[in-house]
């Protein structure tokens, strides 16, 4: 934990800062079918699918608590959901036994459609009812989408972040 | 550089650990956690300019070559409606002045005695799952949380979280947000007028409802039998001296139409009926030539618990007791906040109207659908109440 406080933290949280910006400004006049696009989300699930399971998981936590305190969402919430975003995306990809970048852009959006459809059932854990409805059948395909059109900006940025280098990439999936 | 390496299993355990604690703690409420939001609010501040100065120009272009026709369109659909609303403007104003003359007058206060401090709006929510906006103002401005945001038609949100340069407003439209609402609506039309209640002998009535019905061709006076009581902020308006009859206990029932008899006088029990408490209100301006009638129907105040459903889905009112005595709640029946000692606004402020009406099976409550009167679509600036609930009870 100490290598990740001195290592990726200290990249993801100027990146995660502008990210956040991103979000909190542009995309909240730039939505498709009137779906918030989540630019955060598919960061943490872009570091998933570039770094692995456990730093997707760990850069998904950071990022989602980030956008917590950001945006005022019950904190750890959002940050859990994103961590298992970055961590179901890192699995996955991890599953392949050669990593390309359009399987890395698949699971990215796996990773974050994932993410999206867990916020709802995270609030409902927590007493905030009224989010199962049809609309997350636009929601979460849409927020995929765009997860995937970001991933070959993002996968190489998340592993950035995450300080991992490819050749180790590579070397995850050959282990 | 070293690679942080712990075991997969012990890395989610302690997110979902260190989640649930942090959940927790924030649902309770922390010095710690409202702390560190402002600061990173405060870290965010250069980072959100830096994207707005870069974003705006490309909006604005994008915005130019895509929506030109619809902007111009609603242009002329807006023009077109304050046409219409500029005769509705004058009548609304004279009431307002009664309102507030009348609030004076019984020593309360009204939403309008509280100041207020305008707000832009910076952004709309940034979650699928939070219907939120940020505004320009924050703590340094005097603004707390729980305060209510209003736009020119109505009630738009609470403030929930607030960082020193800007705050973050909770619409109405979130299945979170809450208040406390009472909703006016006006009694049945039979109840109001007795079935022993005949029309003139030439039959014709004095036209009622919320609006001013001169009289004057009747070149009669109307008398009425009253009811003993102290008027009320929310009884009939009585306009004219002398006045003849005072307002009901219960402030205003609905009538369509008063019968009057064939000299003119209204029949005292065709007027007042001591099962609703209804009546007209009849004030005299020249006893031999020219009467003025105005009817202002019964209010009858219902409470109830109003909450968001989410986006494109109306406001949800609970525990509203369907009862014939206090008057039926019907459709088009307005709904405004009900103040209180623990609510977070004061009474009077506007939410919305009735759209409709469901019943519960095993319930005598109604579950009542309200269109908020503000289009939370499209928030640009917006006023803050600055309300601090008064929860000592003092």
């Amino acid at each position: 934990m100490r290598a990740f406080l001195t290592g990726p933290l200290i990249r993801l949280f100027p990146v995660g800062l502008c990210v956040l910006a991103v979000q909190r400004t542009v995309l909240t006049d730039a939505r498709a079918f009137d779906v918030v696009l989540q630019i955060v989300l598919a960061l943490a699930a872009a570091a998933g699918a570039g770094a692995g399971p456990e730093r997707g998981a760990v850069a998904g936590f950071t990022l989602g608590l980030m956008y917590d305190l950001a945006v005022g969402s019950p904190l750890g919430l959002t940050a859990l959901m994103y961590a298992l975003a970055g961590f179901v995306a890192g699995y996955v990809f991890t599953l392949t036994r050669t990593p390309q970048w359009w399987l890395a852009g698949i699971f990215t959006a796996i990773g974050a459609a994932v993410g999206e459809a867990a916020l709802p059932a995270g609030r409902t854990l927590i007493g905030e009812d009224g989010w199962f409805t049809s609309r997350l059948f636009t929601i979460i395909p849409v927020v995929a989408v765009f997860a995937v059109v970001l991933s070959p900006l993002f996968v190489p940025l998340g592993r950035w972040c995450m300080c991992v280098k490819k050749p180790r990439w590579k070397a995850m999936h050959e282990a | 550089m070293a690679i942080y390496s712990v075991g997969r299993r012990r890395v989610m355990l302690l997110l979902v650990l260190t989640s649930i604690f942090l959940v927790s703690l924030d649902q309770r409420g922390n010095a710690v956690i409202d702390r560190s939001r402002s600061l990173l609010a405060l870290a965010l501040e250069p980072f959100d300019a830096a994207a707005r100065s870069i974003a705006l120009p490309v909006q604005n272009a994008w915005h130019g070559m895509v929506s030109y026709d619809d902007v111009r369109r609603e242009n002329e659909a807006l023009r077109a409606q304050i046409e219409v609303q500029r005769g509705a403007e004058i009548e609304a104003r004279a009431a307002i002045l009664e309102f507030e003359e009348l609030l004076i007058l019984n020593q309360l206060d009204g939403a309008g005695s509280y100041p207020s401090l305008t707000v832009r709006v910076q952004g709309e929510r940034a979650s699928n799952f939070q219907y939120t906006v940020q505004i320009d103002k924050g703590s340094t401005d005097g603004i707390e949380v729980g305060m209510p945001l209003v736009n020119g038609a109505g009630l738009v949100g609470k403030i929930s979280q607030v960082n020193p340069n800007s705050s973050i407003v909770l619409l109405v439209s979130d299945p979170e947000f809450s208040i406390g609402a009472k909703l006016l609506t006006k009694a049945e039309l039979a109840a109001a007028v007795p079935s022993s209640a005949s029309p003139t002998a030439n039959g014709s009535t004095v036209a009622t409802g919320t609006t001013l019905a001169d009289t004057a061709d009747t070149a009669d006076t109307a008398t009425l039998n009253t009811i003993d009581r102290v008027p009320g902020p929310l009884d009939p308006v009585v306009i004219g001296a002398p006045t003849t009859a005072r307002p009901t206990p219960s402030a205003a029932a609905t009538v369509d139409s008063v019968p009057a008899g064939t000299d003119g006088t209204v029949a005292p029990d065709a007027t007042t009926d001591s099962q609703t408490g209804s009546d007209v209100v009849v004030s005299t301006i020249s006893p031999t030539t020219t009467s003025t009638t105005i009817e202002v129907g019964e209010i009858v105040i219902e409470t109830g618990s109003l909450s968001g459903q989410g986006a494109g889905r109306p406001l949800l009112m609970r525990f509203v007791e369907d009862s014939a005595s206090k008057g039926r709640v019907k459709v088009g029946a307005i709904v405004q906040t009900a103040g209180g000692i623990r609510s977070i606004s004061p009474p009077g402020l506007p939410i919305g109207v009735v759209t409709a009406v469901r019943e519960q099976t095993g319930s005598r409550a109604l579950l009542v659908e309200v269109e908020p009167a503000a289009n939370l679509n499209k928030l640009s600036f917006l006023s803050v109440v600055l309300y601090v609930p008064n929860t000592s009870g003092t």
